[in-house]
């Protein structure tokens, strides 16, 4: 009796070690790993306005020019008058320590009186850090822009008293 | 009376036995076992979605051939990876096999895992099913993820299990 079972034990284990065999050879699995990174959504948000500031234009016109620094300089017949000048500023963030590029534009941008139709022409962009190809860095993610240019002023006819206000586009570009 | 008939019983059935003994033919039979080479698959890359940003639902897609592309809401970066993976499968020359891998798949964030992005689908380089067509085969293996906006910034890991069965 005893040994039956040991022989109906034997069988079964050899019946288990065909079927093993058997799957090993037929069909096999391996594993892969997956990875994906989310970095920070970039933003740029406009923190402070270019504004050249309060001026009377003199007989032949002539240029202010705004730094990225706010410090400003007059040149031709164009008088400064008592009032606030400053520096565009955006305000950049993102991913940490990401290099990004600053494109200004490359095109005068065109300021319009507010009723007579009468513009000026704002060219000459700079900006702090400088406009090229990964010229910025988002330290601890984020990074002020500075942005600085050059008006164009002409005769008192040619821009009569008022204001002038007008857009312009600065990209910047994280790839 | 009886007596006799017992006895004539037990003598036929023993003649019976007799005569069968006797009457055993022996012929021979053919038996073939053919061992073929044992499918195998080694992981050689792991599949990379590289860095991308997730404004709102969109997916990201990598390709076999390493290619990368998305959908509106998600954006593409540099700086990181982006691969396909591939692993090497070796077996009987000429045989047909089965791919498969299970789906969905999840990615869950390293720090955060209530953070997730799904995988719903898989694509591969040959298709299924394959050849060995020497014996060997790179299987490459591209994926598309889904995420749904919400996902925070940082890095998402998973596994996903390539299968292969002989036809």
């Amino acid at each position: 009796m005893a040994g039956l079972k040991i022989f109906v034990l034997f069988c079964f284990l050899v019946s288990l070690n065909c079927e093993l065999k058997a799957q090993s050879n037929e069909s096999i699995s391996v594993e892969g790993h997956i990875f994906a990174e989310i970095v920070t959504v970039f933003s740029a948000v406009e923190t402070a306005q270019l504004n050249f500031g309060r001026f009377t234009p003199g007989p032949q016109g002539g240029q202010i020019v705004i730094t990225p620094q706010s410090s400003v300089s007059v040149l031709g017949s164009v008088f400064p008058a008592i009032g606030t000048h400053n520096a565009g500023c955006f305000y950049v963030s993102g991913d940490l320590d990401a290099a990004f590029t600053i494109t200004l534009p490359d095109q005068p941008v065109v300021l319009k009186h507010n009723s007579s139709g009468r513009s000026m022409i704002i060219e000459d962009w700079v900006s702090t850090p400088n406009q090229g190809v990964g010229a910025g860095i988002l330290q601890n993610g984020e990074k002020l822009v500075y942005i600085g240019a050059t008006l164009k002023v002409g005769t008192l006819q040619d821009n009569p008293v008022g204001v002038y206000a007008g857009t312009y586009s600065i990209t910047f570009d994280f790839n | 009376m009886k007596n006799f008939t017992k006895f004539l019983t037990i003598v036929v059935i023993g003649l019976a036995f007799c005569f069968n003994s006797h009457a055993q033919v022996s012929t021979t039979a053919s038996a073939s076992a053919t061992i073929v080479t044992a499918l195998t698959i080694t992981k050689v890359t792991d599949l990379s979605f590289g860095r991308f940003a997730v404004n709102a639902a969109g997916t990201v897609t990598v390709g076999t051939d390493n290619s990368r592309s998305q959908t509106a809401g998600c954006a593409l970066f540099g700086g990181g990876a982006v691969t396909a993976a591939s692993f090497s499968v070796t077996g009987e020359p000429s045989r047909t096999y089965t791919i498969s891998i299970v789906t969905p798949v999840t990615l869950t964030h390293t720090v955060t895992p209530a953070n997730n992005l799904v995988i719903n689908t898989f694509v591969t380089n040959p298709v299924s099913p394959a050849t060995l067509a020497a014996g060997a085969n790179t299987l490459l293996v591209g994926a598309t993820l889904n995420a749904d906006g919400s996902e925070i910034a940082g890095d998402y890991t998973g596994t996903f299990t390539v299968s292969l069965n002989y036809n």
